[in-house]
């Protein structure tokens, strides 16, 4: 049987949570389907490393030389079938820049798991939106397929004139994340897992989280936040631990109910919602702001709460905290539709019909 | 005309659940085929194909169905009708293509089609209304296609690893892989349309087959199989827009004369009685005066009227059916009847569907039912020849407005919106002695709001989509939604015409009429088994109509003028000259009096923020609004209500087993 090969210009390694889940984490299930991928990252860890590991400046300076190593990958040319671009090859580089830079990256799919788009239309400054503005509506238009990870990306790329738009999730290994039991705990734990760049989000939510915790009720597990983020929730248990790869989902399964607040807006809208993902593959009860593909993932009533005011937050924190078997029942409905629409068992056979297809346009 | 049902279960499955499941798919579509059903699985490639029949041509074993070609490369089922089969089957035998013919069905016609000239060819050669599902053996490509107007509708989407599909999503539904998750941004599409235009559905991952297009999926990469097209209303515009037809006005009304008597005679055959819906306006006047000239026996034609003044169309009705001479019967509705229509219009039309006239369309099919299996309509006369008011209002306020310049226009609107709708009713009320007639309105706080959203708009298609749209900004209401663009909204997608009138028809035919009359039609008729034709739609009659001079269907401030000069050529003026009515009920008064508990329920505060879908600050906003007296939001409130009955009914949660089953009206009692 024939293989495909295809190359991979993602933006990091594995350190880059994107690039690890819209492909990194696919790539040895895509090879049992014929699908060889070669992985082109533009920036690798060690940049990351720099980037968040206080050597900004370092980093700023290596991103050129990152680039031209892209460039010549791109100029060498590797003999591809297909490449696969994760949201543009050049960042802050002009379509007609990149275009001519990528020749030989054609065919291509690009996936957006985020509104990229905006980063340029909604830029301060106005020479980016000029330059950028309608720069990734070009990189969709010529894409053979765009892979959207919600329908708030894959309406861009309609607009865009694409010529076929693929919605995929951003989705969870399954296997890593064990469904622990929750038997009704005394105190149970409110858990959220993010970053310092989204804790603000929780930080809206600081008066309800106070009020549902009041009296001992309930307590709060932060992952990923920054560990002054706990003087400003005062009144509330609060714990923080730092994220990592290894023992994100043993956090996960120590808490009881997940949340997800977010702000409406363009950004927001265009995010995949992977954390409630990520709790519901532990079984746990979720309540989430009902902003974009937030509102397709959790079915109110069912999985979780939608939760749209602060009054509508506190009710649907109560009734899951005062409730341990809905707590249990919400948790298992929220696991089964983990596994039939956000796995990586139930999303491998799409990619990689999009793959085979695209290579044949 | 039929259901048709089934599924692509990937890597195959065993025969006995296949026929399992189809079997209950097919189960749910009993109402669309009684006289017979069938059944065919292939258990290697998880295929599995079902249809229930509603006879109408070839009553004999030989029209069974899903039927194989006579090659065996090919089985399929079919709902609908070929009108033009015996002429394919002229084409075939020129060619020398033909096979020995078992039956004369139509089914066995488009088989041997498929047979020789392929998918697509067979498709472009045919003029009728249809759904099918082709599964080619060889091949193992399943093809899925929709008639060019979207007469009969199929639904289909992927469930996991299988594909489902079928006329009605209460088919779909009845899979065990089916599972009810309610898209919040098609639900935002329905607030503002009263409908859910294709290819949303009211589930997510579920869509309705865009007309005039085929899906043609591959076993080898099946998932992302795309629709396309192979007819599209745009060329048509374009072609007769290009090519006007040249003669004098006689001479145009002997051309849609020939061309719609011929369509009328040709959907006229069937082997079971047959009759029309007869309004009195003219397009079913007219379908019936040419139905009368081309038969040897009396018509047989229906109507219902309202004994509530003012929409009583039943009077007109009987004189131009005594004027033609056909077998009338009319059937006159009490409220009580109308009112019980209620609790079964969520599993009649499986999604949340909100054109009121859904419920006097079920009552004249129910009353047809009794006397014959085929009724035709006269849908489609407003689209094609400019019927509807937003035509002519287009031309009068539209273009007034446009001369004012922008700025003018933003003032007028901020002086308009500074005084609440209150005022402006008690300043109306106050001078009412003084003002003349035709300043009398009923609401003028209402009316005041309007116009000035009116005066804001910047482009005559904005001021389109403002008259076609119930709640303006529907993702407002709906809790996490974004609306999708649709082609309304998509200029990109609009054909190029001559006028703003002729750019509204062409977007009436492939939105409105696509998304709301015609399911209201098919879904009404085929809940009684019914079988309804439209010979308007025939594409012959479209080219022409579209090959009119606007000039020929608007004039004298009056639509659809070249119908009514065929049509007065048969009925006198006097008969049918009257303002246009709608087919619709008095819903406001109604949901202030016998609805209001019932509406009262499901708009309930708490029952809103429990069930998570809509807001509840705008919607009992209106509501109390509408109570008062003080503006008239029926239409608003009536979609809302459609999906509130709807997700009581249990549409949205399979798990409960019994959904589609019909529930008595509750939570309240309707009491008159």
């Amino acid at each position: 049987m024939k293989r495909l090969k295809v190359t991979l210009f993602s933006r990091y390694s594995r350190l880059g949570p994107s690039t690890r889940l819209r492909s990194l984490q696919y790539l040895s299930e895509l090879e049992k389907r014929g699908i060889d991928v070669e992985v082109r990252a533009l920036f690798p860890d060690a940049y990351l490393e720099a980037l968040y590991g206080g050597n900004p400046q370092f980093a700023k300076y290596s991103a050129w030389r990152h680039y031209g190593q892209r460039i010549s990958e791109l100029l060498r040319g590797d003999g591809h079938d297909l490449a696969w671009i994760e949201g543009e090859l050049f960042p802050y580089l002009p379509y007609w820049l990149e275009s001519m830079l990528g020749r030989s990256a054609r065919p291509y799919v690009v996936d957006y798991d985020d509104a990229l788009f905006h980063k340029y239309d909604l830029s301060p400054s106005p020479v980016v939106r000029g330059v950028l503005g309608r720069k990734i509506d070009r990189v969709m238009e010529h894409a053979a397929c765009v892979i959207a990870g919600n329908p708030y990306l894959a309406a861009r790329a309609e607009q865009a004139r694409a010529d076929r738009v693929e919605i995929i999730p951003t989705v969870v290994d399954e296997q890593r994340y064990a469904t622990v039991s929750h038997d009704g705990r005394e105190q149970p734990v409110i858990g959220w897992i993010g970053s310092p760049a989204t804790e603000h989000y929780l930080l809206d939510i600081g008066d309800v989280l106070l009020q549902a915790c009041a009296g001992g009720r309930a307590k709060l597990l932060l992952v990923g936040a920054r560990p002054e983020v706990a003087e400003q929730l005062a009144g509330i248990d609060v714990e923080v631990v730092p994220w990592s790869e290894d023992s994100e989902a043993d956090q996960i399964a120590r808490m009881d109910i997940g949340v997800m607040p977010l702000r409406d807006g363009p950004w927001e809208r265009g995010k995949c919602g992977y954390k409630i993902i990520q709790y519901m593959a532990c079984a746990l009860p979720v309540v989430v702001s009902p902003v974009g593909v937030n509102a397709d993932i959790v079915r109110h009533g069912d999985n979780g709460f939608l939760a749209a005011e602060a009054r509508d937050w506190l009710e649907s924190l109560q009734q899951l905290i005062e409730n341990p078997g809905q707590r249990a029942r919400m948790g298992q409905a929220g696991r089964e539709r983990v596994e039939r629409e956000y796995s990586l068992a139930s999303q491998v056979p799409r990619l990689a019909d999009v793959l085979w297809l695209a290579e044949r346009c | 005309m039929c259901g048709i049902a089934g599924f692509w279960r990937l890597g195959g499955a065993p025969r006995e659940s296949l026929e399992r499941q189809v079997r209950a798919m097919s189960a749910r579509l009993l109402h669309r085929g009684p006289d017979d059903g069938g059944q065919w699985c292939d258990d290697n490639t998880g295929m599995a194909l079902a249809q229930r029949r509603l006879s109408i041509l070839d009553l004999s074993p030989a029209g069974h169905q899903p039927m194989h070609s006579a090659c065996g490369r090919y089985v399929a089922v079919f709902n609908g009708e070929i009108y033009n089969h015996l002429e394919l089957r002229g084409r075939l035998t020129a060619e020398g293509k033909a096979p020995e013919w078992r039956g004369h069905s139509d089914t066995e016609t488009l088989m041997a089609c498929f047979t020789a000239w392929g998918v697509p060819k067979t498709l472009q050669a045919s003029i009728g209304m249809f759904a099918i599902a082709l599964w080619d053996r060889q091949q193992r490509t399943l093809s899925l296609a929709r008639d060019r107007l979207g007469e009969k509708p199929l639904y289909y989407g992927w469930q996991g690893d299988t594909l489902l599909f079928g006329s009605e999503l209460k088919a779909l539904a009845a899979h065990d892989a089916f599972r009810a998750d309610i898209d919040r941004d098609a639900l935002a599409l329905f607030l503002r349309h009263n409908c859910i235009p294709a290819p949303h559905s009211i589930y997510r991952g579920i869509h309705k087959l865009r007309p005039g297009h085929m899906l043609q999926i591959v076993g080898a990469a099946p998932r992302i199989a795309r629709p396309v097209p192979y007819w599209e209303y745009n060329d048509a515009v374009h072609a007769g827009l290009a090519n006007p037809f040249v003669g004098s006005d006689a001479e145009a009304t002997d051309a849609l004369e020939a061309q719609l008597g011929a369509s009328v005679q040709s959907q006229m055959v069937a082997d079971v009685p047959l009759g029309a819906f007869l309004s009195g306006g003219v397009d079913s006047s007219a379908i019936v005066a040419l139905m009368q000239k081309h038969s040897h026996r009396a018509v047989k034609t229906f109507t219902i009227g309202f004994g509530e003044g003012g929409y009583d169309e039943a009077v007109h009705a009987k004189a131009v059916a005594k004027h033609l001479g056909t077998e009338h019967t009319e059937l006159y509705v009490r409220p009580e009847d109308a009112l019980s229509v209620i609790p079964r219009l969520p599993s009649i039309y499986c999604e949340p569907f909100a054109d009121s006239s859904q419920i006097p369309t079920f009552l004249v099919s129910q009353m047809a039912r009794q006397h014959v299996t085929v009724a035709l309509s006269g849908d489609a006369g407003d689209e094609l020849f400019g019927g509807y008011n937003r035509y002519l209002s287009a031309r009068k306020v539209w273009a007034r407005m446009q001369r004012l310049p922008p700025f003018a226009r933003q003032a007028a609107a901020g002086a308009l919106r500074a005084v609440p709708p209150a005022t402006w009713d008690r300043w109306f009320a106050r001078a009412s002695r003084v003002l003349p007639r035709r300043l009398h309105f009923a609401t003028p706080g209402d009316k005041a709001q309007k116009l000035a959203d009116v005066l804001t708009l910047s482009s005559g298609e904005a001021f389109f989509h403002q008259l076609t749209s119930q709640w303006s900004d529907p993702a407002s209401i709906v809790i996490g939604a974004t609306e999708p663009v649709t082609l309304l909204t998509d200029s990109h997608a609009w054909p190029e015409t001559d006028g703003l009138e002729h750019w509204m028809m062409a977007m009436d035919a492939q939105a409105y009429m696509t998304d709301d009359i015609l399911v209201k039609v098919d879904r009404a008729a085929m809940a009684n088994s019914l079988e309804t034709r439209v010979p308007l739609l025939d594409p012959r009659v479209v080219e022409l109509a579209w090959r009119m001079p606007l000039h020929l269907k608007i004039r004298h401030g009056q639509g659809k003028w070249l119908l009514r000069q065929v049509l007065y050529r048969h009925v006198p003026k006097q008969l049918i000259e009257r303002p246009k009515m709608g087919f619709g009920i008095p819903l406001d008064s109604w949901l202030r009096g016998p609805l209001r508990d019932w509406a009262e329920a499901l708009l309930d505060e708490g029952r809103l923020r429990r069930e998570g879908f809509l807001r509840p600050e705008p919607i009992r906003r209106v509501w109390n609004e509408h109570l008062s007296g003080k503006r008239n939001w029926q239409h608003q409130l009536w979609n809302v209500l459609m999906f509130q009955a709807w997700l009581d009914a249990g549409m949205s949660d399979h798990s409960r087993g019994n959904s589609y089953e019909e529930r008595s009206l509750s939570p309240a009692r309707v009491d008159l």
